[in-house]
């Protein structure tokens, strides 16, 4: 299906070298400790927090319907779902997609979550448990669980994108866009947009904004595993509001190399989910390029970083 | 990418004064044999003057670093996961009082107990602390049925041996749930495995007993371990699982400038 591809165990250290693929080892040693100061991953690490930050900035985010905080909120969940068909329960904390639900519709007292089999009351309370208790949190700290709206996918990727939600994931050092990829759920990743899920990535050119081939398990590719469709050449819809959203935010919380997670909807344009202060390498393979070049260039220029402007709007939780 | 200019300066200190230690021991004979030195504080440094027993336990402490150093190289040079750095020495370490058989025994037991008891307490929906307690209690039960049991049929244990490999297990199995709620099962799998592996080599490390002597006669050796410590945690090249991951974008030709 995907084009012949010659058998391919491994590459030397040299022919990576010459991609300028930059290595775990070397974005945790010098871009992460040099680009991103502590303190600051509190702002992209709570996704209220940088809900916040995004409203500040004026920056599109999912609304709000409730916030849970304690334990006893959990069955009050009707009254804050009301009569909403479709929503999103996220932990505040989690990262990776971990402990999001979809909610697509409801049949009576059930919910029917994207991607899963329906789930009754009792299984959506113990998931919500979970999430307080901090089963999706970063070292299991307690968490909050955010409810919040669904933003559909754009029509015009609605065709690769299947019954899932495609988004945009855009890569900045130092508040420039450097790298793009739509991050596309696939049938293996049960609705998530996340690629250490089974999702499909799908590099983008950041002059035009078309895509060109992909990424599906660290591999390579140029169609779409489940449906065979090509997967260069086409359009993304509201490109550059999208990168000048990314680097808005980028710019203004100061971590030099950060991944921002947004989508593009219909009638709104871009709207920012979530920022990723450790944003992931797989994109350099949608792309077919190393982000090295780029590194060392921000690594070169870098100036010892200025913490955001303290408008109060930035208050670590 | 500029590396701070402390890193070969501590290197360099850190070699000197190993093969400093070295080079003084050898001169003055006190590397173990007899005629030593016998100044007020220096013999402090021989610690093959020490009783036999006291040597053993020296001679475990002092290799405990080395495996740091064997997990450290998994963990960023081939680039495989462990539950944790010093979980595989630690794991080798409460393995080593305990006989191959006992040893297998209790893994077996704790794995099992644990795996099992994951499928029918999770249909419990409890959270993760009671849950986990849940399990050390089925496991604790089994152990105690499986002493009894064996004293029962005549066969000799020492229980004080099983203590410390049973807490260190279960650690083991609360990181391998948590894991598997993060990262899925196949990667929890992956690294469970790993970590298994490393702490079997920790282990063979622990019982090597020419390694053990020479660490005794030469403790100053861990300062050339904290050297090679350092230098891991600078190693910023690819990971061997990175050559493989980023097989795709290999390119042949000029490097780039």
């Amino acid at each position: 299906m995907n084009a012949p591809r010659a058998w391919r165990p491994f590459a030397w250290p040299r022919q990576l070298r010459r991609a300028g693929v930059l290595g775990i080892n070397r974005r945790n040693i010098h871009v992460l400790t040099r680009l991103n100061p502590k303190p600051l991953y509190a702002l992209v690490d709570d996704k209220l927090a940088t809900k916040e930050i995004c409203r500040g900035l004026g920056i599109d985010v999912p609304e709000t319907y409730a916030v849970l905080e304690r334990f006893p909120d959990i069955r009050r969940l009707d009254r804050w779902i009301g009569d909403r068909q479709e929503f999103v329960i996220k932990p505040a904390r989690g990262a990776g997609g971990r402990g999001v639900l979809v909610v697509l519709g409801r049949d009576g007292e059930d919910l029917v979550p994207s991607g899963g089999r329906r789930m009754g009351q009792e299984e959506v309370r113990h998931h919500l448990a979970m999430i307080l208790s901090g089963a999706f949190s970063k070292g299991g700290r307690p968490d909050r669980v955010v409810i919040e709206e669904r933003i559909a996918s754009h029509p015009a990727l609605r065709d690769l994108a299947g019954s899932g939600a495609a988004d945009l994931r855009i890569v900045l050092l130092l508040g420039r866009a450097v790298m793009a990829m739509l991050r596309v759920p696939t049938k293996g990743s049960g609705g998530r947009a996340n690629l250490h899920q089974d999702a499909l990535g799908i590099g983008m050119d950041l002059a035009t904004g078309r895509t060109r081939g992909g990424v599906w398990r660290d591999r390579a590719i140029s169609v779409h595993p489940d449906t065979g469709k090509g997967l260069s050449g086409m359009v993304v819809p509201c490109w550059n509001e999208a990168l000048a959203v990314a680097e808005r935010f980028a710019s203004s919380v100061a971590l030099g190399y950060l991944g921002v997670d947004l989508m593009l909807d219909a009638a709104r344009g871009p709207v920012v989910l979530e920022a990723n202060g450790r944003a992931g390498l797989a994109i350099q393979i949608a792309n077919r390029r190393g982000l090295l070049s780029e590194v060392q260039e921000a690594l070169a220029e870098a100036q010892p970083l200025e913490p955001a402007p303290a408008i109060g709007l930035y208050r670590c939780p | 990418m500029g590396r701070p200019r402390t890193i070969p300066l501590t290197v360099v200190i850190l070699a000197l004064a190993g093969i400093l230690c070295i080079v003084w021991r050898l001169a003055t004979g006190m590397a173990g044999a007899s005629p030593r030195m016998n100044g007020p504080w220096t013999d402090i440094l021989d610690l093959t003057r020490l009783p036999r027993q006291t040597q053993e336990v020296l001679a475990v402490l002092l290799i405990l670093p080395l495996g740091a150093v064997l997990t450290s190289l998994v963990r960023n040079v081939v680039g495989f996961q462990t539950f944790g750095t010093l979980m595989p020495n630690l794991l080798a370490l409460s393995f080593l009082e305990t006989d191959w058989a006992t040893a297998a025994g209790v893994f077996a037991v704790v794995m099992l107990v644990g795996l099992g008891g994951r499928a029918v307490v999770g249909r419990l929906r409890l959270l993760i602390g009671p849950r986990l307690g849940l399990v050390l209690t089925a496991t604790v039960l089994c152990l105690v049925v499986a002493i009894s049991l064996a004293d029962h049929l005549g066969l000799a244990m020492r229980t004080t041996s099983i203590l410390l490999p049973m807490v260190v297990l279960t650690i083991l199995v609360e990181r391998f749930y948590i894991s598997i709620e993060e990262n899925g099962l196949g990667q929890s799998l992956k690294s469970l495995a790993t970590t298994l592996a490393v702490s079997l080599a920790c282990l063979a490390l622990l019982q090597w007993a020419a390694m053990g002597r020479l660490a005794v006669r030469f403790p100053e050796g861990e300062l050339f371990v904290a050297i090679g410590l350092i230098l891991i945690g600078r190693y910023d090249g690819y990971r061997l699982t990175e050559l493989r991951r980023f097989r795709d974008l290999g390119k042949d030709g000029e490097e780039p400038t």
